[in-house]
């Protein structure tokens, strides 16, 4: 029986610390840039892609790998930034418009350019660890252990540093920040750069674990929506909360019942979430 | 509002005048359909083998062609993308069908709207997926059929594995019609054996995390764990392994190479019924293709590849058989009756010899391999002959 | 007699009648016009679209960004698949049944959805889509699960069944699409589209004046919901099948791109965007793999040359190509700024900057 409990908490954590990563970007996009970004998952798809490229085609090392892809997902993002989304700052439907066509250009041109089928990438892991009694896979351990700090970080420099003051400013009142000397570009550049960052991050590290394809980033981005709605708008703590949240639910359920309750109740809880506390449970009033 | 007004009147009238230009066909082609999902989530297995059907048209052609009384016929591909949804698969099948007047189509998708279009129609579908009970005259299933793959793996296990003492399996599908009716047809198999059934756990079609189901039926302890469906069966090996379990891992389906592997060196052991390129057990036509494949789009091929490379030569061969390139149900009368020459060996119709609500599949030989190293290595090949017998076995005439 | 004949050749004299009446009798002929079912099929699926992007609209205008299309399009299109096959309902009623349980549910939710305005609205529909698939995958007994309902009988009249008769579909495809665009324009036009106008100009003055939004957005969402959930009821029966896998998130998310193309300030914009996304279609087929990309590169171009949509196309290219006459004749600029984007606009921004 404890082995079975340990079994559910350790998947529960897995799930949601997989997507907590990409959730927080969207939070922080939404908060500050004003726009959700559904492209935003593409990123992770970008970087485990290119993860995928340099361990098994060019043959570096994988954390080398690694650096490389959350290098070039990060331009890229930066680029989309300067480039489109900056336009659609505030602009509800063409944002959505712009990111959707992100999308379709981003999946269809890793598909052409990295091939269709899917790809595994060798993990630099092997083996498994017991705890508690229960076997575990190392990599998966090394996962939750890497993104917990990543989490951990993210929250510690929104919460303490003087750029996380001025982001959190800017995501609850705009004007006011600006008075205060905040560069409202600057800080759009920095969320966008953070985001890019975390989701890289993330499809580096669940690129060994799962499979690698040109449609990973759409599932795992209204995954990332739920966390974030559930959460909270805007508020990092929220988003930690909310993808550990939806993690564990769908683990006991699945375990329970079956894959499709648990999507079912997890998004029926959602519902009722935005229309007793449209705001999230922790979140703050973010911009319309 | 004028200008709108015109613009839309414009639009309207444009419509017939930039699809009205269709090429028609010539004469001394026989045009074959091609309907895959070329574009959306589907599309990352899809496309790859879509692929492998305008290989095995292109090579129909090298070779001279089809023969049918006296005249040489070339195939014309005709590749659309039904997108997987019932709206794409029915504009697709009506464009085929009615504007193309393919005879034979080769389709991965939704088989059930396009039936709608093809069976009054009389156009034969030789369709992937997936696996039905509610088939219609024209229809045919070209891939692996799960009422062969089961008695052929579990007979190969009770024979060549004794040591690996198999009493108990569970099997794991995905949760929709193939799925199901691979969990139905392996329950009737294991008590033919002698095998425990544990009963099966239907999983929705995408899983990759297989942790939380994993936590519910590895406490069950079975001996064996299969599946008929999963196409991420690498990774539910190795995360079977990885959760402590010992016991055998088999899969009996046609998946990419990429998802097998996948399982990374946990995977270890793990059986499967994918063609090893490699192996002197492999038929030389796969080996043909494989090596084809490879060199003309720089990636390997599934196993599904293999099937519906080798179903573009049933086509060819029924229609050389059948004496006819438009007579549909002379066609599927020689499909049904027929023995045909084909790249992966000798196959014929296999559905009429199983009880009604079976799928109308081929009986073709089928692999069995093993994950050595990382890599699949074909471990024995059973013949069509040898599938039939071990399928009737279990299900009778 | 003479007076009808006066009047006639007056309505064919102005150019504007002509244009309007062009629009009206095309699609009537065009079945005529173009022959083979598969021309026709895509037509259909053409009118269907233009009903889902119209509603779509008109959601927008109401302030709520409706993301969750395809949802409801399934709640019409199971229980009217459902009551025919099941109980043996006549298909003209399963349709009428189909677009009223939808209404029903939006009425229901309505009341309390509607409340969240912006993202949340938007999400909110979404995540309902979200549901509404799964639901129909896990209730597996009653809808037949992943795998669909098969052989959904087509709706006729007496002996003449429409079945694969594409010439009668498309004429009933019609009537539902002018019907729905119809009743949505003047829903527009009347007191409350009015009330939603004045909310945009001036929301505290609106609301002042005792205008109850809550109550016109559920009528709004109500008849909306009731044309979403007859154009997927009459989907369903069209093509004899239907799937959970045809009410994923994407098909909402296209209607959205249609509108967004077309342009959402008129309701020719919902016309536009859904036809020119089926030119595009036929045009594209040829890149075979590669028509997303196509797509997202012809939505960004539209996005970034034409941000009110194709419809202001005509108007653009007009005061382009007057632009291009005056940068030749060399004329002073006029002071007035272009409300729409210009596609040429490199060779006036400099005169314009200073």
């Amino acid at each position: 029986m404890t082995d079975l409990l340990l079994s559910v908490v350790l998947n529960g954590l897995f799930l949601g610390l997989s997507l907590l990563l990409v959730a927080l970007g969207i939070t922080l996009m939404l908060g500050i840039m004003r726009i959700v970004n559904i492209a935003h998952g593409e990123f992770y798809m970008l970087s485990a892609m290119i993860v995928w490229y340099m361990t098994a085609s060019v043959g570096v090392n994988y954390w080398l790998g690694l650096l490389g892809a959350t290098v070039i997902a990060s331009i890229f993002g930066l680029g989309l930034e300067r480039h489109l989304l900056r336009r659609y700052r505030g602009d509800l439907l063409s944002g959505f418009v712009a990111c959707m066509a992100v999308i379709m250009i981003m999946q269809t041109g890793a598909s052409l350019l990295f091939g269709f089928p899917p790809k595994s990438v060798p993990s630099p892991f092997h083996g498994n660890i017991t705890i508690l009694g229960t076997p575990y896979a190392t990599e998966r351990l090394i996962v939750l252990l890497m993104s917990s700090a990543i989490a951990i970080a993210a929250l510690l420099l929104v919460q303490f540093t003087k750029l996380g003051r001025a982001m959190r400013a800017v995501s609850q009142d705009e004007f006011a920040a600006a008075l205060q000397g905040v560069s409202i570009g600057s800080i759009c550049r920095l969320t966008m750069l953070l985001g890019c960052v975390l989701a890289a991050v993330a499809g580096g590290l669940i690129a060994p674990i799962f499979l690698v394809s040109a449609f990973m980033g759409l599932p795992l981005l209204l995954k990332g929506l739920v966390a974030m709605v559930i959460g909270g708008w805007g508020s990092v703590e929220g988003v930690i909360i909310g993808a550990l949240f939806v993690g564990m639910l769908e683990s006991v359920l699945i375990t329970i019942g079956s894959a499709e309750i648990a999507t079912m109740i997890l998004f029926s809880i959602l519902i009722a979430v935005l229309i007793v506390r449209p705001t999230g449970l922790l979140g703050v009033e973010a911009g319309q | 509002m004028k200008r709108i007004v015109t613009l839309a009147a414009l639009l309207f009238l444009a419509l017939p005048l930039l699809v009205g230009a269709c090429a028609p066909a010539q004469a001394g082609e026989i045009p074959i359909g091609i309907s895959f999902p070329l574009t959306g989530p589907l599309s990352a297995v899809a496309a790859p083998d879509a692929k492998a059907v305008e290989l095995a048209v292109t090579k129909i052609n090298e070779a001279g062609g089809v023969r049918v009384g006296g005249r040489t016929y070339k195939l014309r591909p005709v590749v659309v993308d039904n997108k997987y949804s019932s709206e794409g698969e029915v504009g697709t099948a009506n464009k085929l069908i009615f504007e193309d007047k393919v005879k034979i189509t080769i389709l991965w998708g939704l088989t059930l709207p396009h039936m709608t279009i093809s069976e009054p129609a009389k156009s034969i579908t030789f369709s992937g997926s997936p696996s039905t009970k509610v088939y219609g005259k024209y229809t045919f299933r070209i891939l692996y059929s799960n009422a062969g793959t089961g008695p052929v793996i579990a007979r190969w296990i009770k024979e060549k594995r004794p040591g690996a003492k198999v009493a108990s399996v569970l099997t794991m599908e995905k949760d929709d019609m193939s799925g199901r009716a691979s969990g139905e047809l392996w329950a009737k198999t294991a008590a033919y054996y002698g095998l425990k059934d544990m009963g099966a756990e239907y999983l929705p079609p995408a899983t990759e995390d297989f942790y939380p189901a994993l936590a519910k039926v590895l406490p069950l302890n079975p001996d064996m764990l299969m599946t008929s469906s999963i196409a991420q069966y690498g990774l539910l090996a190795k995360q079977a392994r990885e959760r402590g379990y010992k016991g055998l891992i088999a899969l009996q389906w046609h998946a990419f190479p990429q998802y097998i592997e996948a399982a990374g060196p946990g995977g270890e052991g793990a059986i499967s019924t994918a063609w090893d390129p490699e192996s002197e057990l492999t038929p030389q036509g796969v080996k043909d293709f494989v090596a084809s494949y490879r060199a003309a789009y720089k990636m390997e091929p599934s196993t599904g590849a293999i099937l519906f490379y080798n179903g573009v030569y049933l086509a060819a061969r029924a229609m050389e058989k059948a004496g006819t390139v438009e007579d549909t149900d002379k066609m599927v009368k020689a499909l049904e009756a027929e023995q045909f020459d084909t790249p992966v060996g000798k196959a014929w119709f296999g559905g009429k010899a199983l009880s009604e609500g079976m799928p109308r599949d081929f009986t073709v030989p089928i692999a069995i391999s093993e994950l050595k190293g990382g890599k699949i290595k074909g471990l024995a090949r059973a013949e069509a002959s040898e599938v039939a017998e071990a399928r009737d076995s279990v299900f009778g005439k | 007699m003479l007076k009808l004949g006066s009047k006639i050749i007056f309505a064919l004299t102005s150019q504007r009648r002509i244009a309007l009446l062009a629009a009206l009798v095309v699609p009537f002929l065009l079945p005529l016009v173009i022959q083979g079912y598969y021309h026709r099929h895509i037509l259909i699926v053409l009118l269907v679209a233009i009903v889902l992007t119209t509603a779509f609209r008109l959601m927008l205008m109401a302030g709520r960004l409706h993301l969750g299309i395809a949802g409801f399009q399934a709640i019409g299109a199971y229980t009217s698949a459902l009551l025919v096959v099941k109980l043996a309902i006549n298909p003209w009623f399963g349709m009428l049944s189909g677009a009223v349980v939808t209404t029903l549910v939006a009425v229901t939710l309505g009341y309390v959805v509607l409340r969240v305005g912006g993202i949340y609205f938007g999400l909110l529909t979404l995540m309902f889509n979200i549901v509404i698939y799964q639901f129909l995958i896990w209730a597996r007994p009653v809808t037949g699960g992943i795998d669909g309902i098969l052989n959904i009988p087509p709706p006729g009249i007496g002996d003449l069944s429409f079945g694969l008769n594409k010439v009668l579909q498309y004429y009933l495809a019609l009537a539902i699409m002018l019907i729905a665009v119809f009743a949505m324009y003047k829903m527009e036009r009347s007191r409350i589209g009015l009330a939603f106008q004045a909310v945009g100009q001036n929301p505290i003055l609106a609301q002042h004046l005792g205008i109850n939004l809550t109550r016109y957005r559920v009528l709004v969402f109500a008849a909306t919901s009731f044309f979403i959930g007859l154009a997927g009821a009459f989907m369903v029966h069209y093509l004899a099948y239907t799937s959970p896998d045809d009410f994923t998130v994407m098909p909402s998310f296209y209607v959205v791109l249609y509108a967004v193309v077309g342009g959402v300030h008129t309701p020719m914009g919902a016309i536009v965007g859904p036809a020119v996304f089926v030119l595009l279609s036929e045009a594209f087929a040829i890149a075979r793999e590669a028509q997303p990309l196509l797509y997202g590169v012809v939505l960004l171009i539209v996005m970034l040359l034409l941000p009110e949509g194709l419809v202001v196309l005509p108007r653009v290219a007009h005061r382009s190509l007057m632009q291009v006459q005056s940068f030749v004749q060399r004329p002073q600029p006029v002071g007035e700024t272009p409300k729409y984007g210009s596609i040429f606009w490199f060779l006036t921004s400099r005169k314009r900057r200073q």
